[in-house]
Order: structure tokens, then C-alpha cells, then sequence
């Protein structure tokens, strides 16, 4: 079920006040209950996927705990015996590690990538004259197979490390694998952050009405991001990128724009529903998105945007190739590594491979052309901490950012191209002012209502970039009329103009194909 | 402790449950103007508020009833309280839940039935005929059922809660939307019949009297007339089955013929008006037709038919006469309304000047704002001159246009010059004239040169009649000014 949907606004009440109930040691297995619910709301087999992902990487878990106690019991003391012994749990651990890396990456893989795969064989094929393979079954993409892959690697790979003790409870690290609000698309949780937890909730008394309200806050204000700005952002995005051939430079770059607020707001939108959701239980999520379209450069930006994804890349493939402590080539490649992986990540295709090679390449150039940029910066006098300075660099990233978006949302490498020749060659401003904007989707009120909603999204950024404040903690500093006035408000946005119903084709939340 | 902890507990359970309310009762006020309103609801709507047990004839079934039955008439001629309780495309199982939540506050001597929609094959109607059959006042069991029946399963939670159908009326807000009943006059008093002066000719009328085949009703239609028989036994409501005429086919006929066994082994009245055009003098063919459309008939053959009907309900069921019964003035407001649509509507088809200058003169309900565009110096004789000078209008002295406000046949106000104006309240809109234009709410209305522009407004029904306009020299000839 969709956070968007009927199902789920009576599914939520429901599940947090049988939580609030019921005794608190029971708890976890409820909300076990509930997001094996939740998820098989989508498919009951895909669910068995998950669990399988979920035992295998419990009892690796387990395993590394064993051989890690196996090791103390015999491994005291120094010598030979005790280095060959040493050696013998290294190699076990590492097996350990690899086996669950290699099934839930090949679940991953197998149903992600193989029709990728299998199309590339072919059109290879192809050029040789040769009968191409057919496709010997269709295959669904299980619901976020990606986030919750990950998720439960990361428990492995921390166990290993030795960051976290492992779970002996299997429902409680079932839990943590398949915790609805951000099972299907985020935010990716550590161990060390989530199922640390899932112990603390089966124990305390989590009636706090100043954390409910502010996780409520965050959710209404998640619903306004994907419903009312990145919904209605959608239409116009989808008529001219559904047709970009016959549009001009003008359309296509506000298309592209837009789709960059579409974006934004339906990824963060669905993780602030899901902080919310956590936080209204008790739980506290991992932060996702921080203003990236105040990042002053793509390096800024990926410190900003999917924090999660960029974190869990960070550290379980970015440090272990060697990170920037290695040679300058290195350091460029492990970048360019992360980010083909990231894009590879983000979809089967090769639109989704440049969008990521772009992403690298930028903060490679960026980096090789710092030294140069600062002395002749220095040497003309720019005053780099001055505020125009700053906005011209957020300005550049933007512009940046949604070259790459380009690319992430055309259907083609194809399609990616043609756009970026026609913003270049099909120049034509007047579309702006006769009123051909107004036929692409959004009439003339729609576009107002969509222009107003950014700059309520603007102010509430802003607040968060000045004050370093989400919206729920401005508002529980506010007093309560105002705090009120403002629920209210959103709410009503939401209820009017929420893009639902049937007039609307109901639109899923962007991250859930990955 | 315990009873701080029980303080603090109350303290924010009162928020909460606070915040609740106020969030809803803003929802509730943001919603009013953007509900579905349209005269489908105003049918389901208004006859929950008839008074308990004053319906003594109840038409129910698709908008042919609320084209084709004038409750006027039958209340002019017979003093029968009759109501059209109906929707556009109205399926039979619709038209079941109507009936049932009618008849749970009233008791009709007897209830009519069009089984026009017999001949429907789909389980579902379109998504429009949905929200106007199962968005009305019915009570909210029936409100249920009646969706979860005519719903696909995918979209019924939408229009179980409705607001996901209306939220996005947003961008189709007009005045209307924020005035009880869309602004109309009188609206309380509505029985369900609206008036419809267009005329849809063909080439000649149908003939299915040879059609004697029978055809099968579809499963879920059948069910639920069926079931709409079985509740008038029930409820000791007599039920009579009716088809009025339209276009029909050979394959519809069949349907019909179906209809006509069952009613007959029910001992149910049916009958097909489709088998009487001559008997009942409606015909497609002419230019001033009896037909709205192939599926509906206009003013002129719902007073037929009604005639017809009104007759034949007289002759067979003990109705009363309820017209010197003070608790039903409603009906007389109500008929009262009707025949003064149809008279605004013979008075549009006269042309030439005098004669409808003659003919407006003498409805005391009509106000009359005319116009004098152009400069009639010296004009004191010809046509519009002499038309004009019975009621007191002397064109010879208006150089530079003027405004004559009319009513009852006597001038009430009159200016000239070019800066003349006039502005009038009429019910909830104005009406503004100046030389050169008449303003009716938000339409404008531009006066040709040399001509008198009439605006003919009925302060009864509420309503914009027409605006015309003769030029000086030919008055035997109005031309509809249309807004602009």
C-alpha cells in the first residue's frame, strides 16, 4: 500500500494504537506483524523474499558472533597456534561475509538486472547477425528489494566490523530488516542506529504527546511535499518528456526543472512521512535530505541528497577501495566506481549509468580543477565567502544537478540526448509569455497553485538552512495558535489540492522502482 | 502524582481531541462549495425534506423523468402533489435505493417507474452517472449500499469517501457553488421537473408495434427490478411500469417486450409509450418537435404525455386533490414557476416587436429594461416609434440614446443622454444598463447601433428570459443579442 492511499490511512491508526496498547514487551513482534502486513499488501511471495534475505543475513550475523567466541575460548595467549587460529577465523569471517553478500547480491541482481543484462547480450548479438536469447520468463521487480538489500548487508558488514553485537532475536532483526515506514524506499538504516531500538521501544513508555506531535507534523508536511508540489510537478514533467520532440528549449528546461522539484519532493516527501511514522512510534530515523538544492557544489550535494544511499556507499564500498587515502588516480577511480554503482543502483538501465557517470565526472573535474579555480580566484580578487559568490556556486550545482536529472528521467540514452541538443538548438523564449506554458499540463491556476506550494517548500527550507530546523521542531517552538493555524493549513492544502482521486492518475512514489 | 499525571493526561487529550474538531470542522466548510451540486442532487436532496408522507404520486427512474413528467400540470389540472425523484443515466439499481430511502418517509398512493434503463447491459455506469446517482441526500445505509453496488470494487473507497471526486472542483468554483441551491429561486419548493425548450427533429418516427420478440434483460438490471417490485409489494405501494417515447429500436423493443412479461406476471400496469406516439400526439417530425433528443422529450411532449398520465392516474388510483390544502403551497410555488418557464419560453418565439411588447406588457412577474441606441431625433414616425409611444416613450427626443425600466406595461424609470445608466437588484444578481450595453451578473450584453435592445427578466422564476434587439426600422424582426 502506497503512504498516499486509503489503505494506509487506516492501516497507520490502527497499528499505532494496538502499539500503544498492547504490553510493551510485544511491541516488536506487532509492529513485526504489521510490516510483514504492509508488505505483503503489495505480494504475499515477494515477502518470502524478504524473509529469506532477512534469515540469511540473522544468521550470518549469528555465525560471525560464533566464530568470533569460538576464537576467544581457544585463541588466548600468543604463538603460532594462536596466529594460525587468528588466521582460520579471519578467513571464516570473510567467508561468512561473502556468502551473504553473494545471495542477497545475487537476489538483487537476478531480479534487477537480468532482463538489463540479457537486452545488452542481445543487441551485442544483434551486431553479429545472431539469433538473439529469448526471454524465458518475466519478472517483477520485487518492492524495495534495493533499500531493504542493503539494509540488512549493512547489519552483516557492522557485524563483521564489530560495530554492532549481533541479533540473537530473529524477530527483533526481522523487524529491523522489514520496519514499514521506510521498508520499501528508505530512509536505509545501520544497526546501530534502528536496532538498537527496536530493544529500546519493548521497554519504555513511549506516551510523549510532544514526539507524536512533531512526528504527525512531519508526516502532513511529507504528504504536502508529494502530493500537492511533486504530484502536480509530474504532469507537466510527463507531457513534455512523453513527447520531447516536439518542444522547444524552453519547455524542456522547465520540464527538467520541475522534474528535479518532483523529485526532491517525492523522495523526501516519502522519508519525512516515514520519520514521521518512526517518530510518532518512537522510533528515530536517519535524516535523508538536507536542502541539496543549497549545495554549493555536487560534492555538497551528495553530503545533502539521499544521505542514506550516499552514507552506505561511503562506507561499505567508497572507504573499503581505499576512499581519498590512496593516490590521486585511485582516489578518481573509487569515485567513479561508487557512482556508476550508485547509478546502477538507481536502475537497469543506461540512462541511469550516465546519470551516474555524470555525478562522478563532475566531482572529479571539480576536484583536478580546484587548485587552478582557487589561485585564479585569489589572483582576479573574488571574494569566494561573499553571498553572490555563494548563490552563483548554488546556481552552477543546480544547473549541475539537473543536467544529470536529464538523463535519470529520459527513457532512453537516446531521448537524454535529444533533450540536451534541443535546450541547446530550439531556442525560443517566447513560449514563455504567450502563454504556451499553460498548455503543457498545468493551466494557468495549476501552474499558480504549483509556483505558491514551491515557495511555502522554499520557506520552510529556508527555516531549515538558517535555523538548522526541520519543520516539526520550528513549529513546537511556535506557539500553538500558530502552530495550529499552520497544520491546519497544510492539511487543507493537501485535502484540496492533493493531486488524488479519480480525476488524477494515482501516481506511486518515484524510488519505489528501485 | 497520579493526579498530575491525570491532569497532564487530560490536558492533552483535550488538545488532541480540540485540534481534531477545528481540523475537521474547517475541512467541513472548505468542502460545501466544492461539493457536486447539480440537479441530479437537488432531486435526492429535496425529497428528503418534503414533508412525511405528502407525496401521493412518486416518479422515479433516469433524467427522463425529470424531463418528461411536469409536476406542474398535474398539480394545475388535478391538484396531484407528484414528485420527479431522478438522475441522469440512472441505473435500475440506483433507482432501487431511491425508492427504498423515498419510501421510508413517505407512503404514495401510487409510484411510476421509466424502464428505460431496462435495456442497460454494463455492470457499472460511466464514472459522471456514478457521483450523480450515489452523491445525494439518501439516508446513509442506503447511501452505502447504493455505491458499494454501483462502484467498481477499485474505486469504491473514492467514492465512498466522495471528497476524492470533488476536492479538484477547485478550479470549476463559480458563485453558484457558494449560494444555497445554486442561486435558484425557490429552489425548496422544486418537484423534480425542469423545463427544456430545445427541439430535436428526424426524418420520421419510430415504429416497433411490429417488434414482438422477446430479449433478455441483463442479470444485474433484472436483479434490481426485480427487487424494486418485491419493495413495492412490500411497502403496499402500488407500482405502475411506464416507457415514455423516444427514439427507440427494434432490439430496445425487445427489452421492453421482456419488461411486459414480467409486469404481467406481477400484475403490474406497463405502459409503452413507444406503441402510442399518434394516441399521444408526440411526434420528431417538423421543426417544432416534441423530442429534446432521441431519449428525451421537451416542454411541448411532457405536456402531453403528463396529460395523458395525469388522466389515466385520476381514472385508475384514488388520488387526492390536494389544492386547497395550505401544507401543500409548496406545489402551487412550484407550479406556478413551471408555467411561467413555459409562457417566458412562447414569448422568446415572437419576433415581431409590438406583438411582444404586448405580450410582456401584461405579466406583472416581468421586468423589462430597454435600450434606445442610436440617435432617433426626429424619429417620431416609424415602426419602433410608433411601437413605442402607446406606453409613453417618445423616441423624438432622444438624441443621444436612453433607458426605459418596465413593469407591469407602466415605465418606472426612464433616462437619456449618453451618460444615462440604470442598475437594478434582481434575485442574486443586478442588472446594469447604460446606453450602449446591459450587464446581467457577470454577461454583457452590447446594444446594436440604431436599434432597441430589450432585456426581459421574470422576477418569479428568477430568471434571464432573453435579450433582443429590433432595429429602428424593422421591428418585425428581433435578433437575440447573445453576451459577449
Amino acid at each position: 500500500m502506497l503512504f498516499n492511499s486509503f489503505e494506509f490511512l487506516l492501516f497507520f491508526p490502527i497499528v499505532v494504537c494496538v502499539y500503544f496498547v498492547i504490553p510493551r514487551r510485544i511491541r516488536y513482534v506487532w509492529l513485526l506483524i504489521a510490516s510483514y502486513c504492509f508488505y505483503m499488501s503489495w505480494s504475499v511471495k515477494y515477502a518470502l523474499l524478504l524473509l529469506f534475505s532477512t534469515v540469511i543475513t540473522w544468521l550470518s550475523g549469528l555465525s560471525l558472533d560464533s566464530i568470533n567466541r569460538t576464537g576467544r575460548i581457544f585463541g588466548c595467549g600468543g604463538g603460532v597456534l594462536a596466529d594460525a587460529s587468528l588466521k582460520q577465523k579471519v578467513t571464516k569471517r570473510k567467508a561468512v561475509v561473502a556468502v551473504s553478500l553473494l545471495i542477497n547480491l545475487g537476489i538483487l541482481a537476478f531480479f534487477k538486472y537480468f532482463d538489463f543484462i540479457l537486452n545488452n547480450i542481445n543487441v551485442t548479438l544483434s551486431v553479429f547477425s545472431i539469433e538473439p536469447f529469448e526471454k524465458p520468463f518475466d519478472l517483477l521487480l520485487p518492492v524495495g528489494i534495493s533499500f531493504y538489500t542493503f539494509q540488512a548487508l549493512s547489519y552483516t558488514i557492522d557485524v563483521y566490523r564489530g560495530d554492532v553485537d549481533a541479533e540473537s532475536n530473529l524477530f527483533k532483526y526481522a523487524l529491523f530488516v522489514s520496519f514499514f515506514p521506510q521498508l520499501v524506499a528508505g530512509p536505509i538504516e545501520r544497526s546501530k542506529n534502528l536496532l538498537v531500538q527496536v530493544e529500546h521501544v519493548s521497554r519504555s513508555d513511549l506516551w510523549d504527546l510532544d514526539r507524536i506531535t512533531r512526528g504527525v507534523i512531519l508526516m502532513i508536511w511529507g504528504y504536502f511535499m508529494k502530493m500537492v508540489v511533486a504530484d502536480r510537478a509530474a504532469i507537466l514533467v510527463n507531457v513534455v518528456y512523453g513527447d520531447h520532440l516536439i518542444y522547444g528549449s524552453c519547455e524542456l528546461i522547465l520540464a527538467t526543472v520541475l522534474f528535479g522539484v518532483q523529485i526532491i519532493c517525492d523522495f523526501a516527501g516519502y522519508s519525512t512521512i516515514a520519520i514521521g511514522a518512526a517518530k510518532v512510534m518512537g522510533f528515530e530515523l536517519m535524516e535523508n535530505f538536507n536542502t541539496p538544492y543549497l549545495a554549493t557544489s555536487v560534492q555538497d550535494f551528495w553530503r545533502r541528497w539521499h544521505i542514506s544511499l550516499s552514507t552506505w556507499f561511503r562506507d561499505y564500498l567508497y572507504f573499503p577501495l581505499g576512499g581519498s587515502r590512496c593516490s590521486k588516480a585511485k582516489h578518481y577511480r573509487n569515485i567513479m566506481i561508487v557512482f556508476l554503482v550508485s547509478g546502477l543502483w538507481h536502475g537497469a538501465a543506461w540512462t541511469f549509468v550516465v546519470w551516474g557517470f555524470l555525478h562522478g565526472a563532475y566531482q572529479v573535474v571539480g576536484d583536478i580543477l580546484r587548485r587552478p579555480k582557487n589561485a585564479l580566484w585569489a589572483r582576479l580578487g573574488v571574494r569566494t565567502e561573499a553571498f553572490s559568490w555563494i548563490l552563483g556556486k548554488v546556481m552552477v550545482t543546480f544547473m549541475l544537478v539537473n543536467i544529470a536529472w536529464i538523463f535519470f528521467r529520459a527513457t532512453s540514452l537516446q531521448q537524454g540526448l535529444d533533450i540536451c541538443w534541443s535546450m541547446l538548438a530550439s531556442w525560443d523564449p517566447w513560449t514563455l509569455f504567450d502563454g504556451s506554458i499553460f498548455r503543457l499540463g498545468l493551466s494557468e491556476m495549476e501552474m499558480g497553485i504549483l509556483v505558491a506550494s514551491i515557495v511555502v517548500l522554499a520557506l520552510i527550507d529556508g527555516v531549515r538552512f538558517v535555523k538548522g530546523q526541520n519543520i516539526a521542531d520550528f513549529l513546537m517552538e511556535q506557539n500553538l495558535w500558530f502552530r495550529w493555524v499552520v497544520c491546519i493549513g497544510l492539511i487543507v492544502a493537501v485535502y484540496v489540492f492533493g493531486i488524488y482521486g479519480p480525476s488524477f492518475t494515482p501516481s506511486q512514489f518515484i524510488y519505489f522502482q528501485f | 502524582m497520579a493526579t498530575r499525571f491525570g491532569r497532564s493526561m487530560m490536558k492533552s487529550g483535550t488538545k488532541v481531541v480540540a485540534f481534531v474538531v477545528i481540523c475537521l470542522l474547517v475541512l467541513l466548510g472548505v468542502s460545501t462549495p466544492l461539493t457536486v451540486k447539480n440537479r441530479d442532487m437537488d432531486s435526492a436532496d429535496l425529497s428528503k425534506m418534503q414533508a412525511e408522507d405528502s407525496i401521493d404520486v412518486l416518479f422515479v427512474g433516469p433524467s427522463r423523468i425529470y424531463t418528461n413528467i411536469n409536476t406542474g400540470i398535474l398539480w394545475d389540472e388535478w391538484g396531484i402533489a407528484s414528485y420527479d425523484l431522478a438522475g441522469g443515466s440512472q441505473p435500475l439499481w440506483s433507482t432501487y435505493y431511491y425508492l427504498k430511502d423515498a419510501l421510508e418517509h413517505q407512503h404514495p398512493s401510487v409510484v411510476l417507474l421509466d424502464v428505460y434503463f431496462a435495456t442497460l447491459a454494463d455492470e457499472y455506469v460511466n464514472h459522471g452517472a456514478i457521483v450523480n446517482n450515489t452523491f445525494g441526500g439518501l439516508g446513509i445505509i442506503n447511501k452505502i449500499e447504493n455505491k458499494v453496488v454501483s462502484s467498481p470494487e477499485a474505486d469504491l473507497a473514492d467514492y465512498l469517501a466522495e471528497f476524492p471526486i470533488y476536492h479538484s472542483r477547485y478550479s470549476d468554483l463559480s458563485r453558484e457553488d457558494f449560494l444555497p441551491y445554486r442561486g435558484i429561486k425557490d429552489r425548496t419548493a422544486w418537484k423534480g421537473y425542469d423545463v427544456y425548450a430545445q427541439c430535436q427533429p428526424l426524418e420520421q418516427d419510430p415504429d416497433v408495434s411490429g417488434v414482438s420478440a422477446t430479449a433478455p434483460i441483463a442479470s444485474k438490471t433484472l436483479e434490481y427490478l426485480e427487487k424494486i417490485i418485491e419493495l413495492t409489494h412490500e411497502e403496499g405501494v402500488p407500482l405502475v411500469l411506464f416507457c415514455a417515447p423516444f427514439d427507440i429500436s427494434a432490439e430496445q423493443q425487445q427489452i421492453y417486450n421482456s419488461v411486459a412479461k414480467i409486469a404481467a406476471a406481477n400484475g403490474i400496469p406497463f405502459l409503452n409509450f413507444n406503441l402510442s406516439f399518434d394516441e399521444l400526439g408526440v411526434s420528431y417530425v417538423g421543426e417544432e418537435t416534441d423530442f429534446l433528443d432521441e431519449e428525451h422529450l421537451n416542454y411541448r411532449g411532457a405536456t402531453k404525455l403528463t396529460n395523458w398520465l395525469g388522466s389515466w392516474l385520476k381514472e385508475h388510483y384514488d388520488i387526492p386533490d390536494r389544492r386547497d390544502d395550505v401544507a401543500y403551497s409548496s406545489w402551487q410555488v412550484d407550479a406556478d414557476n413551471i408555467r411561467a418557464q413555459i409562457q417566458d419560453i412562447e414569448l422568446t418565439k415572437v419576433s415581431d416587436m409590438s406583438e411582444w411588447l404586448q405580450e410582456v406588457t401584461r405579466e406583472p412577474r416581468l421586468t423589462l429594461v430597454l435600450i434606445v441606441k442610436g440617435d432617433t431625433t426626429g424619429k417620431s414616425e416609424g415602426a419602433a416609434a410608433d411601437i413605442l409611444q402607446p406606453y409613453g416613450i417618445d423616441l423624438a427626443e432622444m438624441k443621444d440614446g436612453a433607458i426605459f425600466v418596465m413593469r407591469d406595461g407602466a415605465v418606472v424609470y426612464e433616462a437619456s443622454g449618453e451618460s444615462a445608466s440604470w442598475s437594478g437588484e434582481v434575485w442574486n444578481d443586478a442588472i446594469v444598463a447604460s446606453t450602449s450595453k446591459i450587464q446581467f451578473g457577470s454577461a454583457t450584453y452590447q446594444a446594436p447601433d440604431d436599434s432597441t435592445t430589450a432585456l426581459l427578466y421574470d422576477d418569479l422564476t428568477g430568471r434571464l428570459v432573453q435579450v433582443v434587439s429590433w432595429a429602428f426600422a424593422e421591428t418585425g424582426s428581433g435578433q437575440v443579442v447573445r453576451a459577449g
